[in-house]
C-alpha cells in the first residue's frame, strides 16, 4: 500500500515538474521578449524638446515607439514645432540615419507666410527642404 | 426695465456680420494650389509647385504646370517677390489673359515678362508674338515678334 502511494506521489511530482518546465519555457519565449522590448521602448502622450543650432524643436505625439536604433514612429496626432513652422500630422516616421522625417497622412503646416495643407510630407533635415506631397494648397497671409 | 428694440438689434448684428464677412473676403486671397505637391526650400527661400498649379494674389491669377516662387523677409514675414511660371502658362489680369510657354512675374516691380508663343486675349483684341512685357504699374504692354529678317515691336497703352 505504501509503495503504491510512493509511486503515485512520485508520478505527481514528475508531472508537476514537467508542467512547471512547460510554463517556464512558455514565459521566456522570444515572442514575449519582443513584446516586452516593444513596450519598454514606447511612450504614451509623448513630448520632447530638441535644442538645435538655430532654434528649439518641440515634438508632441500621442505615442512614441522606437522601432530600432535609427527609426522612431510617432503614432497618432503628432506635432513638430519650432520658431519657423508647425507641422501637424499623424503617424510620423523619424529616420535619424537618413535625417528624414515623413508622413503619408493628411498634413497641416503653419509658418510665417501662411498655411499649407497636403496629403503628406517629407522633411529632409540635411537639405533643409520640406516636400508637401500630393494635392497641396498653400494659403498665404499676403494682403 | 429697458425695452430692447429687437428690430434694431437684428440690424446691428447684421451690420457687424457683413463687416466681418467683407473683411474675411478682402484677406486670405493669396494662394498656391498644386496637384503634385509643393516643396519649401528654406535655404534658398523658395516654394516650387508641380502638376496643375494655380497661383493667386491681389494682382493676378495664374495657371502653369510648374511654378517657382521666391520670397524675402519683411518685418519677419515672408513676402513673395518673384514667381517663375513654366509650361502652359495662363495669366489673368483684370479683363486680359496672357498665354505663353514661360513667364516671370515680379511683384515688387509689378512686371510680367512672358516668352514663347505669347498671346494677349481681351474683349477687344487678340495679339500674338514671341515676347510680351506687361507693366502693371504703367499699364503698358510691349509685344515683340521676331521674323526671319525683321523684328516688330508694338507698344500698347490703354487710356
Amino acid at each position: 500500500m505504501n509503495n503504491i502511494f510512493k509511486k503515485v506521489n512520485l508520478n505527481v511530482l514528475i508531472a508537476l515538474l514537467l508542467l512547471s518546465q512547460i510554463i517556464l519555457i512558455f514565459m521566456n519565449s522570444p515572442i514575449e521578449q519582443i513584446a516586452q522590448n516593444y513596450q519598454s521602448n514606447s511612450l504614451e502622450k509623448f513630448t520632447t524638446m530638441i535644442s538645435g543650432d538655430k532654434s528649439v524643436d518641440i515634438i508632441t505625439s500621442d505615442k512614441m515607439v522606437k522601432i530600432n536604433e535609427n527609426k522612431t514612429m510617432l503614432i497618432g496626432d503628432t506635432s513638430l514645432k519650432n520658431s519657423e513652422y508647425e507641422i501637424s500630422s499623424k503617424n510620423v516616421t523619424i529616420d535619424t540615419h537618413n535625417m528624414i522625417t515623413s508622413s503619408v497622412k493628411e498634413t497641416k503646416t503653419t509658418n510665417n507666410q501662411g498655411t499649407i495643407k497636403s496629403e503628406g510630407f517629407e522633411f529632409d533635415q540635411e537639405a533643409n527642404i520640406i516636400k508637401f506631397n500630393g494635392k497641396s494648397e498653400f494659403k498665404t497671409n499676403e494682403d | 426695465m429697458v425695452k430692447v428694440n429687437s428690430k434694431l438689434m437684428k440690424i446691428k448684428f447684421l451690420f457687424i456680420f457683413l463687416l466681418f464677412f467683407n473683411y474675411s473676403l478682402s484677406f486670405g486671397e493669396s494662394y498656391i494650389k498644386a496637384s503634385n505637391g509643393i516643396t519649401w526650400d528654406k535655404t534658398n527661400q523658395t516654394y516650387s509647385a508641380e502638376g496643375s498649379v494655380e497661383f493667386k494674389n491681389n494682382e493676378i491669377k495664374a495657371f502653369a504646370n510648374k511654378i517657382l516662387a521666391s520670397y524675402i523677409f519683411e518685418n519677419e514675414k515672408e513676402i513673395f517677390q518673384n514667381v517663375e511660371l513654366n509650361e502652359e502658362v495662363e495669366i489673368y489680369y483684370e479683363n486680359e489673359v496672357f498665354k505663353s510657354d514661360t513667364a516671370n512675374y515680379n511683384k515688387q516691380k509689378s512686371l510680367i515678362i512672358l516668352r514663347g508663343n505669347v498671346s494677349i486675349v481681351s474683349p477687344d483684341r487678340y495679339l500674338s508674338g514671341d515676347e510680351l512685357i506687361v507693366d502693371l504699374e504703367k499699364n503698358t504692354r510691349t509685344l515683340k515678334t521676331t521674323g526671319k529678317d525683321s523684328l516688330a515691336e508694338a507698344l500698347i497703352k490703354d487710356e
